[in-house]
């Protein structure tokens, strides 16, 4: 660095921590950030900060006023040159914020952020862009406040929308992209920043499949020429397949720093165990309430079914389902399951009328929502010819879990055929999607990246020693 | 990329609460000015931005920009026809007098706008990118000063049509109009800040910003009959800034020229109290605005 900046620096190189190791290229020491609850005590606050500035006072952050809350706690995270590092957490846990931190946007409240070169943050992808001004326009000025300089750009021009796939629409108004192109070029601008440091917060998730690989793989070659990154994500899988370590945080604190495979365990596993707590808060509220009437259908359905985050579909007039669960071989909820593990799914239905040829099925989703696997009892054979009113009946479908470490949810619907000798399709009584979940945990001594885990069987052989196939014969004449 | 000169050494970038009272005043004003020349790319794209997208979907494009200055003098012109007015004994014509006057007012208007905008022009971008917001008041300035100078050129073309002389010294235009810029960017890039946490107060002084005009002598002469406007525009410093840019394109001379250089120079040290205000206490506005 020049001199001049040396001068400059001078009255806090003193107070500057000890200096940065030679790889690592970002430093994180006991950093905690603060905000505030009430947006008019916010505001009040910052008069006062404002005020004190002007008067010349110092202020000092560090501590809590009323409605304070810390949004992130006593974080610290070293990361070296080419390291990838996955943030995960539930929403609200600090995970944007600490990006900011980390890209300069906000001051830390207490402790210190060291960055080592340029960080290029990924945070909203086409920041700035100007819908009327054409694709060329917007990468000039999209780059300039990216801190490009006009000869930067230049030089990077071509690359950049032939990453976007943009083509001869770079000379028309972004207004014109479709919502896919917008992200690509806002995309192709940022990784061609070449930052030390990228910082990825969940944008990747938009625009199509393709370009999601690109993107990925873009980040793969910079990191493997020495770009660190962060990511932000809350698809597992993700965070599994490319981060070297992951981090947890949960509450501004961070609760697990090391190998990503353990950190989306844990992960997993409190997002599954604060579900399972307020399940058993429920259960618990439920049986203190007085005995029930036996007959009376309310006996099973749990307080609080069917939960915020379902979505019901359907008439219900003839029956409805009154609760959902997946509980394991000894009949106890299931929250985690390893591979391999038997799971049952118990659908439990209450009828208001005579129903005739009644059948329930289920659906598994994973969180990209693609149905994974699912059936309906009609298939095997389990059509229930006539069902009185005012009857509980519970369908259950056993499976063995083979899906990949990740989380997912349930669906289940009840209904009837109009033509018993046809399986499908069912005319739809009552159903309700994502209205059950849990979490698959892998095994530990397997990878498995693949959607679903299938037993595969393995063998080397000679080719005369296989089953000739038609095609080699043919080829062998 | 950005460097913050006051944050970076060696290549490594360091944050640290309250970072930016560490630095001296003068420091302060060192790290800005070079901030906002390593930011004259970004200021010329975002001005460019400004400028050109605003018509982009009109037909008739630029040409609003001289439109809007000459429906303004027509307007005075009307009003002259009116009688309405008696602004006071006058050597030149009074629609010459009242446009440049006010021409020059609008420009310290344009200044505290460009300032009072200055955090709400940054906008979401300000939450996703850092990059020095000092470029943004530049860059909003510049976007006024382009306005401004079209405005001008219609309006020179009328007050030679007045037969109003126009002298040399109308060159140093740019020099008297400075102190407009020091006052009215101050004042804005305070209000700026304050427009964030305190509503209220930012649409007081907006409403009371608009209400000043009157209390400058632009459309009246400063030989008004009443003796108590006489009182108000003597200790109002914006008599002496306006006027004087005003009176440099229409006579060639400053008005009040020891009252003006007192009050350019208190201008210019506000500018400069305001700014290190901006930089120490910017980054905590930004995420209240949220």
């Amino acid at each position: 660095m020049s001199a001049r900046a040396q001068q400059l620096g001078d009255s806090a190189t003193q107070r500057l921590s000890p200096p940065l190791p030679d790889d690592v290229v970002l430093s994180v020491r006991g950093v905690s950030k603060k905000f505030c609850r009430h947006l008019r005590r916010s505001m009040a606050y910052g008069i006062i900060d404002l005020s004190k500035n002007l008067l010349g006072v110092r202020p000092d952050s560090s501590g809590l006023r009323k409605a304070e809350f810390w949004a992130l706690d006593d974080v610290s995270l070293e990361l070296r040159r080419g390291e990838i590092l996955g943030l995960i957490g539930p929403n609200g846990s600090g995970k944007t914020t600490l990006l900011r931190l980390m890209a300069g946007i906000f001051p830390p409240d207490k402790g210190e952020i060291s960055v080592r070169g340029r960080v290029g943050a990924l945070i909203s992808l086409g920041a700035g862009f100007h819908p009327h001004m054409t694709g060329r326009e917007n990468i000039y000025l999209n780059g300039a406040i990216l801190g490009m300089s006009r000869a930067e750009i230049r030089a990077r021009f071509d690359d950049i929308v032939d990453f976007a796939e943009i083509g001869e629409f770079i000379d028309a108004p972004v207004a014109t992209y479709s919502s896919g192109m917008y992200v690509r070029l806002g995309f192709a601008i940022a990784v061609h920043v070449d930052p030390a440091i990228l910082l990825v917060d969940e944008v990747i998730s938009v625009g199509d499949t393709f370009f999601r690989h690109k993107c990925m793989r873009r980040i793969q070659e910079i990191t493997a020429q020495g770009t660190a990154a962060i990511f932000v994500s809350h698809v597992t899988d993700r965070i599994r397949a490319i981060c070297d370590r992951g981090m947890v945080i949960e509450k501004g604190r961070v609760q697990f720093l090391g190998e990503s495979e353990r950190a989306v365990d844990i992960y997993l596993r409190n997002v599954r165990e604060r579900e399972a707590e307020r399940a058993a808060a429920k259960l618990r509220s439920s049986l203190a309430r007085e005995e029930m009437d036996l007959s009376d259908p309310g006996r099973y359905r749990p307080r609080g079914f069917p939960p915020a985050h379902a979505f019901e579909y359907g008439p219900a007039r003839q029956a409805e389902i009154v609760n959902v669960e997946i509980v394991d071989e000894n009949a106890a909820p299931v929250v985690t399951a390893r591979i391999n593990d038997h799971l049952n799914l118990r659908i439990y239905v209450h009828t208001k009328a005579e129903v005739r040829n009644m059948g329930a099925s289920f659906l598994v989703r994973d969180e990209s929502g693609v149905d994974l696997l699912g059936t309906t009892s009609h298939h095997y054979g389990y059509t229930v010819e006539r069902a009185d009113a005012g009857r509980i009946l519970v369908f259950s479908f056993g499976f063995r879990n083979l899906l990949r470490p990740g989380h997912y949810s349930i669906s289940a619907a009840v209904n009837y055929l109009q033509n018993p000798d046809i399986p499908v399709p069912g005319t739809l009584i009552h159903q309700f999607d994502n209205i059950a979940g849990f979490a698959s945990l892998g095994l530990p001594e397997l990878d498995v990246y693949h959607r679903l885990y299938t037993p595969v069987e393995v063998g080397v052989n000679r080719p005369e020693e296989i089953m000739p196939t038609s095609s080699n014969l043919q080829r062998g004449d | 990329m950005w460097q913050d000169d006051s944050r970076t050494e060696g290549g490594i970038t360091v944050y640290r609460p309250n970072q930016r009272h560490e630095l001296g005043w003068l420091r302060t004003w060192a790290v800005m000015v070079r901030n906002v020349v390593g930011a004259r790319e970004l200021i010329w794209q975002l001005f460019k931005r400004d400028f050109t997208a605003a018509y982009k979907k009109s037909f008739i494009g630029y040409a609003w920009r001289f439109i809007t200055p000459i429906l303004g003098i027509l307007s005075w012109v009307f009003l002259k026809k009116t009688n309405l007015l008696k602004p006071g004994e006058l050597d030149i014509p009074y629609t010459a007098y009242v446009i440049v006057g006010t021409t020059m007012w609008a420009l310290f208007m344009s200044f505290y706008g460009a300032g009072r905008s200055t955090l709400q022009a940054g906008g979401a971008l300000l939450m996703k990118v850092k990059y020095p917001h000092e470029a943004i008041l530049f860059k909003q300035v510049a976007g006024r000063i382009a306005d401004f100078t079209l405005r001008l050129a219609v309006v020179l073309v009328v007050v030679a049509l007045c037969k109003a002389p126009l002298r040399w010294p109308i060159l140093l235009l740019p020099l008297v109009a400075l102190p407009l810029f020091f006052l009215g960017s101050a004042v804005g890039l305070v209000l700026s800040m304050v427009a964030v946490v305190a509503v209220d107060v930012s649409q007081i002084v907006n409403r009371a910003m608009g209400l000043l005009m009157f209390a400058t002598p632009i459309i009246y002469t400063d030989n008004v009959k009443s003796a108590f406007v006489r009182e108000i525009i003597k200790y109002n410093p914006l008599t002496y800034l306006v006027c004087s840019a005003r009176d440099i394109v229409l006579y060639g001379r400053l008005y009040e020229p020891r009252l003006y250089f007192i009050c350019a120079a208190g201008s210019a040290v506000l500018f400069m109290i305001s700014w290190r205000l901006f930089y120490v206490s910017e980054d905590k506005i930004i995420e209240r605005m949220i």
